[in-house]
């Protein structure tokens, strides 16, 4: 079910309205159990077992963590993550990495064909496995204790908003809240719900506008660096509304309910340098990486040349966590090679017209990079960043007339005004709240481009 | 009060959910909204697309269905073939006095009802298999056409229900799995919801206003590079299996020949004494032809073909201005378009019926 559906804000309306009229904790933990599996099956329902699987696999496995020490207890985690990964590698990478080898094996075998899985992959399937892994780990650490409660953590697991796409949430975070009775709170419903307006005006309006001059600059040949350069840009403004707008979208409705969720994103185009990106890009995920990958790497803990080795495998495997496809290795080693050589200059602070150029400097270095991200393979994105810099042949054509570039335009100036001046989605009045919902629906209607979009992130 | 409005809202949301979902209720109320039984629906006479995309008010897309049926002029010779078609949208209005030599003729079009055939061996049994170039790959790429032209007739009962019914094939009193997580159940609720007369003024004005501003259709019409025709997007988006830019290889080409020569073999087997088959081409594949994938004489002109072909392709690009064959405003032919068709048909019949 995608967030922009009717099916959705009819589900999201029924599951919340009943969700208040529940007298109590239990109730509601087992409705939203419910509807978070009439969510997830509404993709592909078989795929609702294999979650199952894993959600019976870890919650047993915190148990026998819990319970035993030393090697014991390691075992257990092992084989928890094991299973884990087991899942994400069989159905994510193991086409991919069958296709590695395939030449080789061609070479030597050449009437041997090459046993491909082609099954589709479960949707959200790298974030529900991700915080699955938090769980347990966190578990092992001894930061969090075992959850009883069998439906908590499944719920834990499942919980609708950040099932397919995230925030990769923390247990420390949620399950006290899934324990704890929240009462009806009309300012976190508002709050709630001018959220989710905010992240619909950016994915329909914004990230889906840009997508056609996305895809006129990535599906055309012979274009100038002028077009390219517009959809390189415009790409990184569509990929950030469509995934931030996806997260405030499960942020709000989260908020609805009373659950506060980890933010996500935090302005990140406004970053100074690469560094600073990678704290304000996809929150979530890349905390996930520091504490569970580069923290027991040794982190910056073994000395300089260690600290940055170590960096660079973080992003080396957080660009295989986005796909099994180079062009997303090719993405998270640049990113990876940027954060190690280029300096973090974190204590200096800037006057205005130097980090002005310096924010600007770093997004056209991250709009480079995002043409990885986009292009179906690697030769593609090289030849569309060296297209970037020949300012001599192709032609100057746009997916957009010169209107809608204009409008485009403005739309992306419109969203860094509001997220940079606007920090807060609480509107204390009632008529205020009333006439921001009217001019989003309003908005979202007349400006909004429709056609069952999917969100960027759920192919992960 | 508010706990009423609350379980009022709950209730009247699953209501909308199972509806939008289950396949027999959206039918059902399919049928009464289609024949304004109900609270009526936006329906424009200018075309398809205009219909689809809100753009009624566009004059360059008003062009209605023009079609004019006569019996062909030139009859001499026997009136001995018993025709039998099957074919799709863009032929459907095609009475079968329009075909020479015809001493019977029988329909059938794909997914709504099936072809049937018995066949006379004192006559001259052809067999005419008409398909949009969209569905060539999707409906000619497996052999599952061998399903809806058979000899044996169907049970009159399931047979009755297609017609009656065409976009939901088959009741089936049993549940399943997939009854709950319809794929189409957005397109469903929308059309519960919002394909009713009230809605139709801001829609309209949002289709005027992407056009005047814009100049874009809305998410599934495409307008032509030139402003003056609209095109169904997945004829014109390269990833859409329907589409006239998406890549079509000589391999591509050899394993859909394979497909066609089975397909003839098939039905020359069963007793028929031509089977004919003939590609109308998306509007894009000849009006904004600059990317086209050149599937139809790629097909067409294969040499390992056994089909006997309709080619209104190459008449439409001789014609030059290919724009004088199709609707501004819709996914068919105009009148040009199908008379152009229907000479060459008849021509190949009358060459039948002499054999």
């Amino acid at each position: 079910m995608l967030f922009n559906s009717l099916q959705f804000l009819i589900f999201f309306m029924v599951v919340t309205l009943a969700y208040f009229q529940l007298p109590n904790q239990r109730a509601r933990v087992w409705l939203l159990l419910v509807a978070s599996c009439y969510f997830y099956m509404s993709f592909v329902p078989k795929y609702l077992l294999i979650l199952g699987g894993t959600i019976v696999i870890d919650y047993f496995a915190g148990f026998l963590i819990a319970k035993h020490e030393g090697r014991a207890r390691k075992a257990w985690l092992t084989l928890s993550i094991i299973a884990n990964v087991g899942v994400l590698v069989y159905f994510k990478y193991f086409d991919f990495l069958l296709d590695s080898v395939a030449p080789v094996i061609g070479q030597f075998f050449p009437h041997y064909t090459i046993p491909y899985l082609s099954v589709l992959l479960p949707i959200g399937l790298s974030f529900h496995t991700f915080q699955a892994m938090s769980y347990t780990i966190e578990v092992y650490r001894g930061k969090q204790p075992p959850e009883k409660d069998f439906t908590v953590y499944a719920l834990y697991v499942m919980f609708y908003p950040q099932l397919v796409a995230g925030p990769i949430e923390r247990p420390q975070n949620i399950l006290p809240q899934l324990h704890q009775y929240q009462p009806y709170n009309w300012d976190k419903i508002k709050e709630g719900l001018a959220r989710m307006l905010w992240g619909f005006f950016k994915k329909v309006v914004i990230a889906d506008r840009l997508a056609i001059e996305v895809g006129h600059a990535y599906n055309h040949t012979g274009l100038s660096a002028l077009s390219l350069w517009v959809g390189a840009i415009f790409y990184s403004f569509q990929i950030y509304c469509d995934f931030s707008g996806y997260s405030d979208i499960a942020l709000g409705s989260a908020k609805v309910m009373g659950i506060d969720l980890m933010e996500n994103f935090k302005q990140p185009y406004l970053s100074a340098n690469i560094t600073d990106f990678w704290t304000r890009w996809h929150v979530s995920l890349s905390s996930w990486f520091r504490d569970y990958l580069y923290i027991p790497l040794g982190g910056n803990r073994k000395g300089e040349v260690r600290r940055k080795a170590n960096v660079f495998i973080t992003f080396l495997l957080s660009g295989l966590w986005h796909g099994a496809n180079f062009t997303f290795i090719f993405w998270g080693a640049l990113h990876g090679l940027l954060v190690t050589l280029l300096p973090g200059d974190k204590n200096k602070v800037s006057s205005g017209v130097t980090k002005v150029v310096k924010i600007v400097l770093n997004f056209v270095l991250v709009s480079i990079c995002w043409v990885f991200f986009r292009s179906p393979d690697v030769h593609f994105a090289f030849r569309y960043i060296g297209g970037l810099f020949n300012f001599i042949h192709g032609s100057t054509t746009f997916g957009l007339n010169g209107n809608e570039l204009l409008f485009s335009a403005a739309l992306m100036a419109f969203l860094l005004w509001r997220e940079f001046r606007l920090k807060s989605f609480l509107i204390q009045q009632d008529r205020s709240f009333a006439l921001y919902v009217l001019a989003m629906v309003t908005a979202c209607y007349f400006f909004g481009v429709f056609g069952e979009n999917q969100f960027i992130y759920f192919q992960f | 009060m508010k706990k009423v409005l609350s379980y009022s809202c709950i209730i009247i949301g699953l209501v909308l959910l199972i509806s939008g979902t289950h396949r027999d209720i959206v039918a059902y109320i399919w049928e009464r909204k289609h024949h304004h039984l109900w609270w009526g629906e936006h329906q424009s006479n200018f075309g398809d697309l205009s219909n689809i995309a809100y753009l009624d008010d566009i004059k360059i897309f008003q062009t209605p269905n023009d079609y004019q049926f006569t019996p062909p002029a030139d009859t001499a010779g026997p009136k001995n073939v018993d025709l039998y078609v099957f074919g799709d949208s863009y032929i459907e209005d095609v009475p079968c006095y329009a075909f020479a030599h015809v001493n019977a003729c029988r329909t059938g079009r794909k997914d709504q009802h099936d072809l049937i055939y018995q066949l006379d061996k004192a006559k001259r049994n052809v067999l005419l298999i008409e398909t949009a170039e969209r569905y060539v790959r999707s409906n000619y790429g497996t052999s599952d056409i061998y399903s809806h032209i058979k000899k044996d007739a169907l049970p009159v009962t399931r047979a009755k229900i297609m017609s009656q019914s065409p976009v939901f094939a088959s009741m089936d009193l049993g549940l399943h799995i997939g009854d709950f997580f319809n794929p189409n159940i957005n397109q469903n609720l929308e059309y519960l919801l919002f394909n009713v007369n009230a809605m139709n003024e801001p829609r309209l004005l949002k289709a005027d206003m992407n056009y005047y501003l814009f100049n874009r259709g809305s998410g599934d019409v495409i307008i032509a590079d030139d402003g003056q025709h609209l095109f169904l997007k997945e004829t014109v988006e390269p990833k859409s299996d329907y589409s006239s830019y998406q890549p079509f290889s000589d391999e591509d080409a050899a394993k859909w020949i394979n497909n066609l020569n089975a397909i003839y073999d098939h039905y020359r087997g069963e007793g028929f004494d031509e089977v004919y088959f003939a590609i109308v081409p998306n509007p894009v594949s000849v009006i904004q032809p600059a990317n086209y994938n050149n599937l139809i004489p790629k097909l067409q002109n294969a040499p390992g073909l056994k089909m006997h072909v309709i080619d209104v392709y190459s008449h439409y690009k001789k014609a030059g201005n290919a724009r004088q064959f199709y609707r501004a405003g819709d996914t068919h032919w105009n009148n040009n378009g199908i008379q152009v068709w229907l000479e060459l048909v008849n021509e190949e019949l009358g060459k039948v019926s002499v054999r």
